[in-house]
């Protein structure tokens, strides 16, 4: 029988039972449809990270304090104060590391600040003037701190919009003077609302020169991170070199192994978010492909009852001369006629969602969240759908092909 | 020669009990002879016709047909010989109930690979000529049983087979409509088909020109009809 014949005589079969047909293809439909949209928003939520790890700029390096965490147990090297005020000034020095641009040192800690009566949860960032151009954020209001204040160990500081909404309001906020710890801080500049597009969260943070960070409100020596801005992106690899080099001189350190520092780029930490996210969609979707294989065993069920009903139909077709092999096929093709068209349903449904969706989460995160249309993901979806119809179709199919003539035409 | 069987059992094991359905039947046909098998419910008149007509494959013995051994044929060969050397009328229609008159007869030719046109306009001249060609796009299930058997006669005819086969094929029908379908089947035998009959009736039987009475599995006779009916002198339509 041709190709085309077949693809009839298999449709019209199925549309004689068209309620069953829709019922039966429902677990492929859910199972293609999930594993797309998990895949989809695996890839909508890789886009959003990696479009925050662009902030942090492609030429930078950040040097890390403690070891490297080399597993989830490995959490206590993370308080470590082996960064200090002598290494920023090794690796300022242009003969140490010759391509950076700016080296800006880094404290942090969670705080309560006061004002007036109120008093609010806020982030500290010491900082130098420098994070101005290294995270391109300029104060709206007022202005920045200054390099004297940093010398100095002055009492002044940057706010977030957050934090100037949520203590002043719609007053004005330069000027006025905030309390950290018992210690009076004046407010100098007021920053933009910046949004979700960077890992710090800087509308809800308060920016104070590094010096007084460490002294007046930390009381520490040491700095959570130390920033190395280089001139050109293509220098990150030597510059991170040079930095491993010049901090191990610095600590006295002989074995990699006992380094008490460690370093991120964007490079890196994209690499890391593009494996994880890929591990969590990947492990994801093979869990709703278990839905898949519910599906497949529904379509072989339902095929089993469709060739015993139709052992008459067999039987006449043999009898007309149907090859075993005509049969076989017509059944096959009715499985993967179901379970394709199944597979087409739910990438009509995924997409659907996932638009919606994007909407939705674009809205919520206040981010621009992109819907990918995962094609690869559409083109394996159908082979699968197809390819399980194969697999579930076979053993009724072959039941079918195998029946013999005159039994099958006698059977009532 | 057209048909030969020489000693063809046919044994159905199941289990311990065996059933001897057919103990040693020898036989032959020429080509263009009408003949009807008779004998009591359970000899095994339908066992050799599917024999007979490559549905079957005998337990021993050795079956002719136009000069080739078949009892060793593939099951394949054998699908290939029942779609292009034989046509089938069976007691119940057995008609695909959700297809048309015309999808019904096209059925064989869709097996034999031929292309849609052709195979639209040999069923169309089949269905004219038995008379349907008012029926063409009705679902076989609006049929009258006499319709029915007609649709399965066309189906038969439609690969230009050697042999018709047919089982009690009026054994559903009124006495007019089995009378109308045994006209057909002696006009086909006028044309030269080779006509293979089983019935329970000695009137319908009278139609053919030898009747083999079988009997546990064994032929017990094997006769020429004196005396022939014919459609001309039918009692039932004028
Ligand atoms: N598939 C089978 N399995 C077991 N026994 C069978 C099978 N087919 C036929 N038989 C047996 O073989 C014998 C002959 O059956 P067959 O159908 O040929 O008889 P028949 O002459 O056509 O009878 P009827 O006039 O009732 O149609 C019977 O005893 C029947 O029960
Ligand atoms: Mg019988």
């Amino acid at each position: 029988m041709g190709f085309f014949d077949l693809i009839k005589t298999s449709l019209a079969s199925l549309n004689a039972n068209r309620s069953r047909s829709v019922l039966t293809i429902l677990g492929i439909v859910i199972g293609v449809a999930a594993i797309m949209l998990v895949m989809s928003l695996g890839a909508g939520a890789q886009n959003l990270i990696l479009q925050q790890l662009q902030a942090i700029g492609s030429k930078t390096i950040a040097i890390i304090p403690g070891r490297e965490p080399k597993g989830p147990t490995d959490f206590l090297s993370a308080f470590s104060d082996s960064l200090k005020e002598s290494d920023l000034k090794q690796l300022k020095n242009p003969a140490n590391v010759p391509h950076a641009a700016r080296v800006i040192p880094m404290v942090f800690g969670s705080e309560v600040v006061s004002y007036k009566n109120d008093t609010y949860q806020t982030t500290i960032f010491g900082f130098t003037e420098h994070y101005a151009p290294l995270y391109d954020l300029y104060p709206r209001e007022g202005q920045n701190f200054t390099a004297d204040d940093v010398e100095s160990s002055s009492s002044v500081i940057v706010i977030g919009s957050k934090v100037k909404e949520e203590l002043f309001g719609n007053n004005e906020a330069v000027g006025e003077k905030l309390r950290i710890k018992g210690t009076t801080l004046r407010v100098v500049g007021v920053l933009p609302k910046k949004g979700g597009a960077s890992f710090i969260n800087f509308d809800n943070a308060i920016l104070v020169p590094y010096t007084t960070a460490q002294n007046y409100i930390f009381g520490i020596k040491y700095f959570n991170r130390i920033i190395v801005e280089t001139d050109e992106e293509i220098n990150v690899p030597v510059t991170e070199i040079d930095i491993i080099s010049t901090l191990r001189n610095a600590h006295n350190i002989t074995d990699p192994d006992k380094d008490d520092f460690f370093l991120e780029t964007q490079a890196g930490a994209m690499e890391t978010v593009s494996a994880i996210t890929s591990v969590m969609t990947l492990f994801v979707a093979a869990v709703a492909a278990i839905s898949l294989l519910v599906g497949g065993v529904g379509i072989m069920n339902i095929m089993l009852v469709s060739v015993t009903e139709r052992t008459r139909e067999i039987g006449l077709r043999k009898a007309v001369g149907a090859t075993d092999r005509d049969i076989m096929r017509q059944f096959l093709l009715e499985a993967m006629t179901l379970t394709t068209l199944g597979g087409a349903l739910g990438i009509i449904i995924s997409t659907l969602l996932g638009l919606i969706i994007s909407v939705v989460l674009s809205k919520a995160l206040n981010a621009t969240w992109t819907y990918t249309f995962p094609v690869v993901a559409m083109i394996i979806g159908l082979f699968v759908a197809a390819g399980i119809g194969i697999i579930f179709g076979l053993y009724p199919a072959r039941r079918a092909a195998r029946l013999d003539p005159v039994e099958a035409l006698r059977y009532e | 020669m057209l048909i030969e069987l020489q000693d063809v059992k046919k044994t159905f094991d199941e289990g311990e009990s065996a059933t001897h359905a057919l103990r040693g039947i020898s036989l032959s046909i020429n080509k263009g002879e009408f003949v009807a098998i008779m004998g009591a419910s359970g000899s095994g008149k339908s066992t050799l016709l599917h024999i007979l007509s490559f549905l079957s494959r005998p337990t021993s013995g050795r079956h002719f047909f136009d000069g080739k051994d078949v009892s060793n044929f593939s099951l394949m060969d054998l699908a290939n010989l029942r779609n292009k050397s034989v046509g089938f009328v069976f007691q119940s229609f057995n008609l695909l109930a959700r297809a048309t008159v015309l999808e019904n007869v096209e059925l064989p030719m869709l097996y034999a690979n031929i292309r849609p046109k052709e195979r639209r306009q040999r069923a169309l001249i089949v269905i004219e000529r038995l008379g349907l060609g008012h029926r063409t796009k009705h679902l076989s299930n609006q049929l009258s049983g006499g319709e029915k058997q007609r649709v399965a006669i066309a189906r038969a005819l439609v690969n230009q087979p050697e042999v018709i086969f047919a089982d009690e094929p009026t054994g559903n029908l009124d006495s007019s409509s089995g009378e109308q379908l045994m006209g057909v089947l002696e006009e086909l035998h006028g044309e030269g088909k080779t006509i293979v009959l089983i019935t329970h009736e000695t009137y319908t039987a009278a139609f053919a020109e030898r009747i083999i009475h079988i009997k546990d599995g064994l032929i017990e006779a094997d006769t020429v009809v004196e005396e022939r009916h014919s459609i001309k002198d039918h009692k039932f339509i004028k």
